[in-house]
């Protein structure tokens, strides 16, 4: 398998080509029995996972360390999954669940390490910006992951869901086992409280 | 409309989910009291930022580690490999569709194979009318004295001896 993903990463294959292969396309050759279709959704996924695991340690090794219990989860409980929710919703409720029971386990306070020490960001997105705009812009970031790791956990979640990871109002509603107005309505919240903790930074 | 309502919907009002009636209800609002405008530029400019936020990214022995405890956990044995080179699913779908015909083979061989043998039936029955019944009957009946009297020959033969 170890062949399996370096040759992922390495060739262009009909799932990575441009007509790529939906997660539930993927999800189903899997539990057929194709290899390749997992390491192409472990491909997909574990960045996005690591992004939403992270929030609920600040801890890059644990977040790591969970996201990979909920790909060995993929593994082993493929067959768990029914095409009635789409996959996204799905995969981000075992890693959902999973880094509860670890926090739960552990028992483990938040660390005060903010994310710029412990998980330095590798790839930035910036779309055209200028040297001033991008230096300005990471600032911000750095202030939003501190202020981020302020407010609720429950608020902090479901803005993460929402606005790093964008996925909708049901989806976020599905994986939290919230109703969605009540999702909508901490959404809302944990913007504010951020934005008001935003202004307070660019004052300084 | 009071200020706690037009904190709730800031966030449905930047992303367009609302309809016509509250729409207007909060824009009106909005023009009414244009020292809370700022406040919802902040939101969206929030919202802007963490859009715009760095991925961060697995480092880069994941896939190494990942494999390194699936193969620990012995769960690369468990996948299922495809058969033949067809994949599961499809190798049960030709086994099935093999065995029905092979049922369906069968059951007309054995149906034809009845017809067969109620022929033959039928034959020796017409062969065994009685006369030639009785005509065996008695040939099997000169064969049984020929053998009553061989071995009373032979124990004669023997009593002497």
């Amino acid at each position: 398998m170890n062949q399996n993903l370096q040759i992922l990463s390495a060739e262009s294959s009909e799932m990575n080509s441009p007509f790529k292969l939906t997660d539930e396309k993927l999800i189903a050759r899997f539990q057929d029995g194709d290899i390749n279709a997992y390491n192409e959704l472990v491909n997909r996924y574990k960045d996005r996972l690591l992004n939403f695991v992270f929030r609920y340690f600040n801890n890059r090794e644990q977040a790591e360390d969970v996201v990979q219990e909920t790909l060995i989860k993929l593994y082993t409980h493929a067959s768990y999954y029914k095409p009635i929710a789409k996959f996204s919703t799905w995969i981000y409720t075992i890693a959902k669940n999973n880094a509860l029971t670890e926090l739960r386990k552990n028992k483990r306070k938040r660390t005060d390490s903010l994310w710029t020490n412990e998980g330095k960001p590798i790839d930035i997105k910036m779309k055209g910006d200028s040297l001033e705009k991008t230096v300005h812009n990471e600032i911000a970031v750095e202030a939003l992951n501190k202020y981020l790791d302020e407010i609720p956990e429950n608020f902090r979640i479901a803005v993460v869901l929402r606005d790093f990871q964008e996925l909708s109002y049901e989806e976020i509603s599905k994986i939290l086992e919230i109703p969605i107005g009540t999702i909508k309505s901490r959404i809302n919240r944990g913007r504010i409280q951020l934005s008001e903790k935003m202004k307070h930074f660019k004052e300084q | 409309m009071d200020y706690n309502k037009f904190e709730d919907r800031i966030s449905r009002w930047i992303e367009n989910d609302m309809d016509v009636k509250e729409r207007k209800e909060f824009e009106k609002f909005l023009s009414d009291h244009p020292e809370y405008q700022s406040k919802v530029e902040e939101v969206r400019n929030t919202i802007s930022v963490m859009n715009q936020a760095p991925i961060l990214k697995v480092s880069s022995d994941f896939d190494a580690n990942l494999n390194q405890r699936l193969k620990t956990l012995g769960l690369n044995e468990n996948i299922k490999k495809s058969i033949f080179g067809f994949s599961n699913q499809n190798f049960a779908y030709l086994t099935l569709t093999l065995g029905a015909i092979f049922v369906l083979t069968s059951f007309l061989i054995q149906s034809n194979s009845t017809y067969m043998f109620a022929d033959k039936e039928l034959d020796s029955k017409e062969i065994l009318i009685p006369s030639d019944s009785l005509e065996i009957k008695d040939e099997m009946d000169e064969m049984k004295d020929v053998d009553l009297l061989n071995n009373i020959d032979g124990s004669f033969v023997n009593d002497e001896q």
